[in-house]
């Protein structure tokens, strides 16, 4: 298991986005389409 | 289907000699690394394989990870859904060959390294991605993965959003 260090600043921007998660972008969501239309499903 | 590629944990079968995707760290390391890392399990990894020739096109590994949040004040502390330290999976190295760029497989791969995270039976918070230059920095970051501030080419999404992603279901279908 490897630990990740991250300094105040970070950990505390981190923690705020875990409490508060940012909606995916439009560009994640393409990724999705991407995805499907070139790897077989499982 | 016409999907032209497969994703699949690698195995000895997959030839690892010639992959080039044009930065040689990671040319390095998926050649001659990687199945260390894999056999100590240190890591697991996938490549994508073109099925109509066998190449492998692409891969990715993923490690497990924990994170001290042991400088977060209590105010913050209280509201997480874990603490002290944060379970997390990186993506150590991701790469595709140049023979097949322009097609959008990183981005594939991206999504499915995603997909395996969040499904995966080991829970887990946060996904992090280690960039091996600026470039796939910025392209982890057009994603929507925050750069740490004292290290931007580490940049991290919250699990919480990945699920959003998944739940919106388009890359899910069969």
């Amino acid at each position: 298991m490897r630990v990740l260090r991250l300094a105040r600043a970070d950990q505390i921007r981190f923690a705020e986005a875990l409490i508060n998660p940012p909606k995916p972008n439009a560009r994640l969501a393409r990724a999705a389409q991407r995805h499907a239309e070139l790897i077989a499903p499982r | 289907m016409g999907a032209r590629f497969v994703v699949e944990p690698l195995a000895r079968h997959h030839h690892r000699a010639d992959f080039t995707c044009g930065n040689e760290r990671i040319d390095r390391y998926f050649r001659e690394i990687v199945m260390q890392d894999v056999q100590r399990q240190y890591a697991t990894c996938y490549v994508a394989r073109e099925i109509a020739t066998d190449r492998v096109a692409g891969f990715y590994t993923l490690s497990s990870s924990n994170l001290p949040l042991n400088e977060v004040p209590q105010s913050l502390a209280r509201k997480l859904p874990r603490y002290p330290s944060v379970p997390a999976v990186l993506i150590g190295w991701l790469g595709r060959h140049i023979d097949f760029a322009g097609q959008g497989l990183s981005t594939a791969l991206l999504f499915e390294a995603i997909r395996t995270i969040a499904t995966s039976p080991i829970g887990t918070h946060a996904i992090f991605a280690e960039a091996s230059d600026d470039k796939a920095a910025a392209f982890y970051a057009a994603f929507g993965f925050t750069p740490l501030i004292e290290r931007p080419r580490t940049l991290y999404l919250p699990m919480a959003t990945a699920l959003i992603l998944l739940a919106a279901g388009t890359g899910a279908s069969a």
